[in-house]
């Protein structure tokens, strides 16, 4: 690894980190703007003198970044939807962005949960992170991601038995 | 619940397929560009702002009271930081807790500024950028004079903060954000407001009220005002002017929202143009 900091640093750092952010980033709010926000991310926390230490564990600062990032894109998503809706139709309620192109089942209901309960499924399962990571990223104790995932399983088995049941 | 868990794990193993994404031209440069303009920042307000956030008919009665200090007062100055979390205005607290509480991470501490920065076509724009606790979650706003009116544009700096358009008759607009740290909610609540704005006075529907400094951009009309307040609350926010007079109003309103009167524009920053770090490092690359 190059000197922390320095050019080669920070391209090897991308290379090897980014990748990851945008397969984070695409899961909790879709493709289109995953490698911006990745890279956005990449940028702000690099910007900061104290994510560059040896010892740093940059990949936490960026998953705590990009689920943040990712949390605050989807709330203001939301909240420019609910703006139009209301303009247009009076209020609705609101419901996340589907992808009209999925026909994995197990995918939309992963999909359709709430942000951080998605999140905390997504960093458990397709990143294999400990509940203790999964904590980290996202500030909160490792029970509360014990019981965060437990309900979202409750959830998804509940969306896939009916979706399944109809 | 292990064969759902089963499924999921099936389902992401699937689609979980990370590849390697070359580094975009310029991206260093955007990382030390950022990095001296925050070193610039740290002109720190902190403790000797003045920050008169007083409660009149709290039942908590917690807030923070500091009198006001001309030294400090809302003059000009090229730029304002306010980087110390135990000097934020807050108008509701749990007691118990202290406004930096959970910030042991210097790096993510509460970070707010405001600077005049120079528009391509010379118009001096004012761009306040504010960092919530988890550091890279940001909120940026640049707010610009022109023709009297005031507008408001994404930039290469504002990737995935708001945007607002204000309207030519109005002096002032607000904003709300939600915070939320484990299981504690804050809302902060910034008013933008033209620069004859003397303070901003904050009521909620629940009783309380603060006073808050205005702090203005050098070289911009645009000045900022801002304070926790308890989550949900619902009110009022005034701009007042030198006389006493009141210039605005807006309402403040909950949950997690862009707000004011009617007529103003908000929304995220998705434009197309260079709205993004990436797109501006490429953009600087090219160049």
């Amino acid at each position: 690894m190059e000197a922390a900091g320095s050019d080669a640093w920070i391209e090897e750092a991308y290379q090897r980190y980014v990748g990851p952010m945008v397969a984070l980033a695409a899961a909790l709010i879709g493709d289109a703007a995953a490698e911006d926000v990745a890279h956005d991310c990449f940028v702000r926390v690099l910007a900061r003198e104290g994510a560059i230490r040896r010892d740093a564990p940059l990949d936490a600062y960026l998953r705590r970044a990009v689920v943040n990032a990712c949390r605050s894109r989807w709330r203001r998503a939301r909240i420019e939807r609910r703006s139009l809706a209301s303009r247009v139709a009076g209020p609705s309620e609101i419901s996340p962005p589907a992808d009209p192109t999925d026909d994995d089942s197990v995918w939309r209901a992963i999909r359709s949960l709430p942000h951080r309960q998605r999140a905390a499924v997504i960093l458990r399962y397709a990143e294999d992170l400990s509940e203790e990571q999964v904590g980290d990223a996202l500030r909160i104790s490792p029970r509360a991601v014990n019981a965060l995932i437990s309900r979202a399983m409750a959830t998804l088995r509940t969306t896939l038995e009916q979706e399944e049941g109809s | 619940m292990n064969a759902t868990e089963d499924r999921v794990r099936a389902s992401l193993d699937e689609r979980w397929n990370p590849r390697p994404v070359p580094m975009p031209p310029g991206t260093v440069r955007a990382i030390r560009t950022r990095r001296a303009s925050r070193r610039v920042a740290t002109v720190v307000v902190g403790a000797s702002v003045a920050v008169t956030a007083a409660i009149a008919g709290s039942s908590l009665g917690s807030a923070t009271h500091r009198p006001s200090d001309a030294s400090i007062a809302p003059t000009r100055s090229p730029v304002w930081t306010y980087d110390d979390p135990s000097a934020w205005p807050v108008m509701d607290l749990d007691p118990s807790a202290s406004p930096d509480e959970g910030l042991s991470d210097p790096d993510s501490a509460h970070f707010i500024e405001a600077r005049a920065i120079g528009a391509a076509d010379g118009t001096p724009f004012a761009l306040m950028t504010y960092v919530n606790n988890h550091g890279a979650d940001c909120g940026e706003l640049e707010v610009g004079a022109i023709d009297n009116g005031w507008n408001s544009v994404d930039g290469p700096l504002c990737s995935s903060g708001w945007w607002v358009q204000i309207p030519r008759d109005r002096a002032m607009i607000s904003v709300t954000d939600l915070e939320t740290k484990g299981d504690r909610q804050r809302q902060v609540m910034f008013a933008i407001v033209s620069a004859s704005t003397d303070h901003v006075v904050v009521e909620t529907l629940d009783g309380h009220r603060a006073e808050l400094p205005v702090f203005v951009a050098e070289g911009t009309d645009v000045g900022f005002a801002f304070v926790f307040v308890p989550p949900g609350s619902e009110g009022t926010v005034r701009a007042i002017g030198s006389g006493g007079e009141e210039l605005d109003s807006a309402t403040l309103c909950f949950p997690v929202s862009l707000i004011d009167a009617q007529d103003v524009s908000s929304g995220c920053t998705g434009t197309p143009q260079a709205s993004s770090e990436r797109e501006a490092a490429q953009l600087s690359g090219a160049r």
